[in-house]
């Protein structure tokens, strides 16, 4: 049994304009210690399929209207607020894209992370602190002893995000979900932050569902992928096969228009996946991809395709490409 | 192109910035009512006395004089027999003109001053900035008092007066409404297509009415609503206490003020109740829609 | 902290004069003076007026008088109170202290009421309980204080006969100790709600808009994603940050509590400061009156420095230079 399993997940925003679907019946596993990355482009619904399973969706407008999300065999979605308390921060801990704006600004990082702690176990403050230096010296940060009393406007974008990190991992979670990470940060401090959560995930032994729209740090992290486009799961498999052979034309499409280095001539333009993610509003019944699509028959305009099982592990939901 | 991309196309040209406020505006209710009831009363008064049988609001008729309310007064008479529901009309029409003038006044020269203030900067700024310093340091309420002072040891006419009410609250209240807008356009200078103004060297004045004013409108006409309701009760109090808009004139103000004497005040509430409650509602709905003005502008709000 | 301070006292000198000049200016051209109002009625004859004018100072041109005024200003002296001959500064702190116990009692209840009650209204945006009080607000910020104060007295103390009409102490008796405290807080009660009634609704949709701002936060979310109960993430996490300009608002507001209030105290006839501002004016008493409005002039200046000096005590963000 996986770890962490999300059943037909349907997260619906009722929005002025019309109803958004935001995610639309997604499934996917995430097993015991492996990576998982969601990729696609932004306002595809991967982050808030992170934030289903948190219970963080504002209601409302938005409502998981169907699905389930065990973990361990247990619906998430069925828990109590209550119960959600004891499991989030604790088993489950989430960080976010932006650290700037990610930490209250009118408390110690210290505090901040030793809140976790207190409120999940039974440690008094003392030992808190030193947990808290302890986690801080842990993801890398030097003076761990003066940083703790520090507030976050004081530390800049990488030192506030290891800051995320260390806050997420206190409790020593088995499940780290991080909501691109990496994507408000400099490069170098990138790669550093990714080192930081591969080295931690393996000392903790601990599950990471990463979302990103970065192909390099799917390649860098990921032992699955899960490739997600207007709410809908389209492609997903470990992460050899998806590189190896893509199928689904927009999974192509996005490894295409990834520079590789050697690969690419320098006179030539890098590709780009023609038109635009289509409105998320009132969509019909049928491929969300097919008026981008260079192979698109009349069946994509008219019918939703749905997942298929192409190898042992790999899916993809396209009426056309496994054929070929 | 497919249907669902039309429609798609259409919705999108439909939602620009003013329908967008005007939808929101349509689902805030509170707002709405405030509306609704804003109309209202001011039809009543400004049409009111058209059909009422008491056209001259000031006649005296002491032999009627103290009725409660009944069929032939509906809201009963005061001390010189004259009609209550009438004098509340012409009251009212009074209350929400001077206030209405007197918001309009304030609002356009503090825009004014706050845009160019904050438009040139330099010394004309801080010259502006030290005056409304100054303007901001005068409580309110003793200056206005001590004004009307001025003008009743001088004798001024009671029907010139109201004019110079509207005018004295203008002159108090702008300094707020400069500093607020001042900051406004401070931000908004400092945006990339002022830089694209300058750019294309357009020309100061045509560069704050073509292109600084329109931004910093939906805010004007928030402030202004609010500030409105504001004044019509600046005005009442400094009526009721026998400054603002003088008898015979009526204003709800004064009306309160008037049967708020010993014996009226424990015998014949019908003669103050009706004016207070009238400021009360009025005021309230101005607020209402004001605030549901603000909610509709705010872009912040678009999510 | 020290030289912004200093700075921002050395920034109130020039508009403190600046309003001085203007209020002695606008009573100066107020015709007839205190001299006038007193005697002008009476039968006595011209040149004792003008003996009286001139010891008062009264016949010198404006400019001179001002800047005598001034001159004993900066010595502390404001001057007599032709109302009650005895010093300006006497008046203020006899009265002052009455407008105070008025105020300070309703500011607190302000808080009180409006605190919880904004957080709440924030926390449940658009709910029935959060309509409801954004119409009370509204409602209370909409009341003419004297209309307000006329139907407390006419229901509390003439139909109902529950408490004194207006006034302090019962007139007429003497009451010492516990007796007298209780009479004086009986005569507190209707103006004390009258106040709070007319400024909750505006620090209640303060508090709430505060509040609004701060929710919707990324470090909310993440107070939320640590499995933190809603009661810390609210009363924890978002009002730490909501009250910093709460804060400000507060620091706002102490000018309040000294200038009086004109139109309650005048209705309940409760000898503060505020009401015998009023009667000043009707006496031509005017240096109470130039007395009272740079009071509160000043005060209104070093509330809003004090403002900026919380502002900078509660946001760890913010040092002043």
């Amino acid at each position: 049994m996986a770890f962490i399993e999300f059943k037909n997940l349907s997260t619906w925003f009722y929005t002025e304009s019309g109803i958004v679907k935001a995610v639309n019946g997604v499934s996917f596993e995430i097993p015991e210690g492996k990576t998982v990355c969601v990729v696609g482009e932004s306002g595809c619904g991967k982050s808030v399929t992170a934030l289903s399973l948190m219970h963080l969706v504002q209601t409302p407008p938005g409502k998981i209207v169907e699905g389930e999300i065990l973990m361990d065999g247990e619906d998430l979605l069925k828990k109590s607020n209550k119960e959600m308390q004891q499991i989030s921060g604790n088993k489950i801990s989430m960080i976010f894209q932006e650290p700037m704006t990610s930490l209250n600004p009118v408390y110690t990082v210290g505090y901040q992370i030793m809140e976790n702690l207190l409120f999940h176990t039974n440690i008094g403050k003392k030992e808190a602190r030193e947990k808290a230096i302890e986690m801080i010296r842990l993801v890398n940060i030097p003076r761990a002893e003066e940083i703790v009393d520090c507030y976050p406007h004081e530390l800049s974008g990488g030192m506030r995000q290891r800051i995320m990190i260390a806050m997420a991992l206190i409790c020593n979670p088995r499940l780290l979900i991080a909501d691109e990470p990496t994507t408000a940060l400099d490069v170098t401090i990138q790669a550093q932050i990714l080192d930081l959560m591969r080295k931690l995930k393996d000392e903790l032994n601990m599950s990471i569902l990463l979302i990103t729209h970065d192909l390099g740090v799917v390649a860098e992290m990921a032992d699955y992928v899960v490739v997600m486009y207007a709410g809908k799961v389209i492609e997903k498999g470990n992460v050899a096969d998806i590189f190896a052979h893509p199928t689904h034309p927009y999974t192509v499409g996005l490894l295409k228009s990834k520079p590789v280095i050697g690969q690419t001539e320098h006179n030539k333009r890098l590709y780009s996946i023609p038109g635009q993610v289509p409105n998320p509003v009132d969509m019909p019944e049928n491929c969300y991809f097919n008026e981008r699509c260079e192979f698109c028959t009349k069946q994509c305009k008219e019918e939703m395709p749905v997942l298929r099982e192409i190898e042992p592990g790999h899916s993809v939901a396209c009426w056309v490409k496994p054929e070929q | 192109m497919t249907t669902a991309k039309k429609t798609a196309k259409q919705k999108e040209t439909q939602q620009t910035p003013w329908r967008l406020a005007f939808h929101r505006l349509k689902k805030n209710k509170l707002a709405l009512v405030g509306l609704g009831v804003l109309v209202l009363i001011f039809l009543v008064c400004f049409l009111g006395p058209y059909f009422s049988p008491y056209p001259d609001v000031n006649m005296v008729d002491l032999a009627h004089s103290k009725q409660p309310p009944s069929p032939q007064h509906w809201l009963g008479t005061d001390r010189s027999g004259r009609d209550i529901l009438s004098r509340l009309m012409f009251g009212g029409r009074v209350s929400m003109t001077v206030g209405a003038v007197a918001t309009v006044l304030e609002i356009f020269i503090g825009t004014l001053f706050g845009c160019i203030a904050g438009y040139y900067r330099g010394w004309i700024d801080t010259v502006m900035m030290r005056v409304v310093d100054i303007i901001l340091s005068l409580p309110t309420m003793p200056i206005l008092i001590m004004i009307s002072a001025v003008f009743s040891d001088l004798h001024v006419d009671t029907k010139i007066r109201i004019y110079l009410l509207m005018f004295i609250l203008a002159a108090l209240g702008w300094a707020g409404i400069c500093r607020y807008f001042r900051g406004q356009v401070l931000s908004i200078r400092e945006m990339e297509y002022m830089l694209a103004t300058e750019s294309m060297g357009i020309r100061d004045i045509k560069k704050i009415f073509k292109h600084i004013i329109p931004n910093v409108f939906p805010l004007v006409i928030v402030t202004a609503t609010l500030a409105i309701g504001d004044t019509i009760l600046m005005e009442s109090t400094m009526s009721f206490l026998g400054v603002g808009v003088l008898p015979p004139y009526a204003s709800w103000g004064n009306i309160v003020s008037e049967g708020s004497n010993m014996v009226d005040f424990t015998l014949h509430p019908w003669m103050w109740m009706p004016a207070g409650f009238c400021i009360l509602i009025t005021v309230l709905c101005i607020n209402l829609l004001g605030d549901g003005l603000r909610d509709a502008l705010d872009p912040r709000m678009n999510k | 902290m020290k030289t912004y301070v200093t700075r921002r006292l050395l920034i109130l000198i020039p508009i403190l004069i600046g309003v001085s000049i203007i209020v002695f200016l606008l009573i100066a051209s107020i015709p007839g003076d205190a001299i006038d109002a007193k005697f002008g009625a009476s039968r006595l004859p011209a040149e004792k007026i003008a003996e009286m004018k001139a010891l008062l100072g009264l016949n010198q041109p404006v400019g001179v008088r001002y800047l005598n005024w001034l001159k004993n200003a900066l010595h502390g002296n404001l001057g007599i109170s032709t109302q009650y001959n005895l010093p300006v500064a006497t008046v203020i702190h006899d009265f002052i202290w009455n407008s105070f116990l008025l105020a300070i009692v309703s500011f607190v209840l302000e808080l009180l009421i409006a605190i919880p009650v904004g957080v709440l209204s924030a926390t449940k945006i658009h709910s029935f309980f959060d309509n409801l009080f954004t119409v009370l607000a509204f409602a209370g910020i909409s009341l003419p204080s004297f209309f307000l104060a006329l139907l407390l007295q006419k229901g509390f103390a003439v139909d109902w006969k529950m408490l004194p009409m207006d006034g302090m102490h019962t007139v007429g008796v003497t009451l010492a100790g516990g007796a007298y405290l209780m009479d004086i807080l009986s005569h507190m009660i209707l103006p004390v709600i009258c106040l709070t009634t007319i400024s909750v609704g505006g620090a209640m949709r303060f508090v709430r808009t505060s509040m609004l701002d701060v929710i919707n936060q990324d470090y909310i979310r993440t107070a939320r994603s640590k499995g933190l109960p809603e009661r810390i993430v609210i009363y924890r996490h978002a009002l730490k940050n909501a009250a910093i300009p709460i804060i400000t608002y507060i620091g706002n507001s102490l000018p309040g509590l000294f200038s009086g209030a004109l139109i309650t105290e005048t209705v309940f006839a409760w000898p503060g400061i505020g009401k015998i501002f009023l009667e000043s004016i009707a006496k031509r008493d005017y240096l109470f009156m130039m007395g009272y409005v740079m009071l509160v002039a000043l005060l209104t200046m070093l509330g809003n420095l004090l403002a900026d000096i919380l502002y900078s005590v509660a946001d760890p963000r913010i040092r002043l230079k």
